[in-house]
């Protein structure tokens, strides 16, 4: 067997032990990469620098907390843009850990010193049953949650005095882990922008609702967090990450590339030993 | 080293975890069955506080005595635990969720996913990418018959749809990768940033 | 009774949220908004459902005892499961010991679990994706140009690497998705129907 062939046969726990090393290193050493900014983030950006103050925003809370690393950095910088334009923001979930991400993360920004909960902001919560929770929601917010997530009854919010449907706020930005097709499906026939926060594995299929024109815009995963921070100019959890981020496709890329080498040479090795 | 008493759970844990990797152990195992546990835990507090809101205010608020009526169906769905005799009247609460599911999917699809992505596939051939979009998808449709004999055209655009769906499923593979990393990057930082500061 | 009576029920509530939609009668609007808020109402009670199971399943092995190695991860659970349940619904979700499992345990333990397939996917990557035909090539370059495209250091290297990215999703990916949704949706369209009409069964589970 050559040299060639042995780079396909690293024990698995080496490759591990070389990923956690590859991704700590330029975490502790930054090399500072440029990041520049790609349509989707600018499309989106700009569609919420667009709104102005007195707007109302839903803010669909639908990231897992499994999945919270690739789309909480989204979801802080959009809610931080929300606030500081003065929008006011109606957070609600499908997913049980919604709320709570919601009451934890999202609401510890600086902003949210200077804002009144039931008059600025409001946490509706969650709502069970997938598309169907969505659905209720949308069509009638106040009849979908009696209560908000604090127990508050909704009809005594002020916020939501003159909001009954989807259709009657100025947006709708959701982040999810799951698909963007529910959204798209019970959300956008109610005619208002619609903006989308997405974990990396479900940004291919979200492509030809951005081409479409149903979705105004879409941040893909990490590097669309990092991407909206740097337009805000508040760096923040998304652009720390991207060094590591390049080093760690550089590191996959190199797995892919042995691997196949190793294939190649052992191919050509066995074709020769069957001519032979 | 932190001196938070929560990211120390929340590190220790971790590392847990990811002792799997090296070989499976009473420590993983544990920590496993806490995740269960906890997440099962959490639901419930969930499902509580969505009960309170949607069946307890209407009830008590309002007097609006229907929503018994739901209550009872969901209340059925836990019928096998009294009696497996009963296994039966947990289909009920299922078949009302199916439908309601089922028909919403069915009126919204119809138009989100077929209607506007046909009228999006309109567009005039003016350039090669448009081109591409628009051939690509008809070749990709085409890959999909395959309920009848295809003829030689349909054959050779359906050869052409697989090509497309290799570069469709390169850009998932891709994603996946990238969508991976940075979840990991994040337990990285809460280990090596947050617990025990190697990075700055 | 016991199969026909949930056929019945699923035709029915599907018809009336259809017919509400297509058809804009104002007399069927209250039974279809209330159909959907019962839906959210059922939905709920699912969500304790796991939690049920998971309880008879481990209090039935802590109580047949046995060996430590299958005792204590039960008995763990079965701890993890109501001291979460005790602090979230007497203590209260604002109150300190809630937010400590929620952030502290819950939150970092999902997190781990999930991010642990990114070392799965590496030796995946490196053990299982082989070029073994023109078509899977296909696959992994657009895949490796994708990565050097999203990353920072793939600009670095060459300035034209964002745009072969850009390109792959917003034209070469686009055909191919928007096939797959459409066919996709063809086939929800046959399914649903098939629901709908009581021809599919399956999600009644065995006799």
């Amino acid at each position: 067997m050559s040299i060639v062939e042995r780079l396909g046969r690293i024990d698995n726990r080496i490759i591990y032990t070389v990923l956690i090393i590859v991704l700590i290193w330029p975490l502790a050493n930054p090399l500072g990469l440029p990041v520049s900014v790609g349509a989707n983030t600018r499309r989106t950006y700009e569609a919420i620098d667009a709104l102005e103050s007195g707007n109302v925003v839903l803010f669909w809370a639908g990231y897992s907390a499994s999945g919270a690393g690739d789309v909480q950095p989204q979801a802080v910088a959009i809610a931080r843009h929300l606030f500081q334009q003065g929008v006011k923001i109606i957070f609600l979930s499908d997913v049980v850990e919604g709320p709570m991400l919601v009451e934890n993360v999202i609401t510890n920004i600086p902003e949210i010193t200077s804002q009144t909960y039931g008059v600025d902001w409001v946490n509706l919560g969650y709502l069970a049953g997938g598309e169907n929770g969505i659905s209720a929601a949308a069509k009638g917010l106040k009849e979908a949650y009696p209560l908000d997530f604090r127990g508050n009854p909704t009809e005594s919010l002020a916020l939501l005095a003159n909001i009954e449907t989807a259709g009657d706020v100025d947006m709708t930005v959701f982040f999810t882990t799951q698909n963007s097709d529910m959204y798209v499906r019970q959300v956008y026939p109610y005619g208002k922008p619609l903006i989308g926060g997405l974990i990396n594995t479900i940004v291919p299929q979200a492509e030809p609702y951005v081409n479409s024109g149903q979705l105004t815009g879409i941040l893909a995963g990490l590097r669309g967090g990092a991407e909206y921070e740097l337009l805000m100019k508040q760096p923040s959890l998304g652009l720390a990450a991207m060094d590591a981020q390049s080093i760690g496709h550089l590191l996959f890329i190199l797995l892919i590339g042995m691997a196949n080498l190793a294939y190649f040479a052992q191919r050509n090795r066995l074709a020769r030993k069957v001519g032979e | 080293m932190s001196t938070n008493p929560g990211v120390w759970v929340a590190a220790i844990l971790t590392v847990f975890v990811y002792s799997y990797l090296y070989k499976e152990n009473l420590f993983y195992q544990l920590t496993e069955h806490l995740y269960v546990g906890v997440a099962a835990g959490y639901t419930v507090v969930i499902a509580y506080t969505n009960l309170q809101s949607s069946v307890w205010q209407p009830l008590t608020a309002k007097g609006d005595y229907l929503v018994l009526v739901p209550s009872l169906l969901g209340l059925m769905l836990f019928a096998p635990f009294i009696s497996s005799s009963l296994r039966w009247v947990k289909r009920l609460p299922i078949a009302v969720i199916i439908g309601i599911g089922t028909a919403l999917t069915l009126r919204a699809t119809v138009i989100a996913q077929f209607t506007a992505q046909l009228k999006a596939t309109i567009i005039p051939l003016t350039s090669i990418d448009s081109v591409i979009i628009v051939l690509g998808t008809l070749a990709t449709l085409s890959y999909f018959f395959f309920t009848f004999r295809q003829n030689a055209a349909l054959r050779v655009s359906s050869e052409i749809g697989k090509w497309v769906i290799m570069v469709t499923f390169g850009a998932a593979f891709g994603n996946g990768i990238m969508g991976r990393i940075s979840l990991l990057i994040a337990r990285i930082q809460l280990v090596f940033q947050e617990w025990i500061p190697l990075i700055k | 009774m016991k199969r026909e009576l949930p056929v019945f029920l699923t035709a029915i509530t599907g018809l009336i949220l259809l017919a509400d939609y297509y058809f804009n009668i104002p007399a069927l609007k209250p039974y279809a908004s209330a159909m959907q808020n019962w839906g959210v109402i059922i939905a709920a009670f699912t969500l304790a459902l796991a939690a049920a199971n998971l309880i008879k399943i481990h209090t039935l092995r802590v109580s047949r005892g046995g060996r430590i190695g299958t005792v204590l991860p039960s008995l763990v659970l079965l701890t993890g499961l109501f001291v979460t349940i005790f602090s979230g619904i007497f203590l209260g979700r604002s109150s300190p010991s809630f937010s400590f499992i929620f952030n502290n345990m819950y939150t970092p333990l999902a997190a781990a679990f999930y991010a642990m397939t990114a070392f799965h996917l590496a030796s995946a990557s490196y053990r299982a994706f082989r070029a073994r035909s023109a078509q899977a090539a296909v696959l992994l370059i657009t895949g490796v140009l994708l990565m050097l495209g999203r990353a920072p250091i793939g600009e670095t290297i060459w300035s034209r690497f964002p745009k072969i990215a850009d390109w792959i999703m917003g034209v070469g990916n686009l055909a191919g998705s928007r096939g797959i949704m459409i066919s996709i949706a063809v086939g929800v369209i046959g399914v649903s129907m098939r629901v709908l009409t009581g021809i599919d069964r399956a999600h009644l589970g065995a006799e």
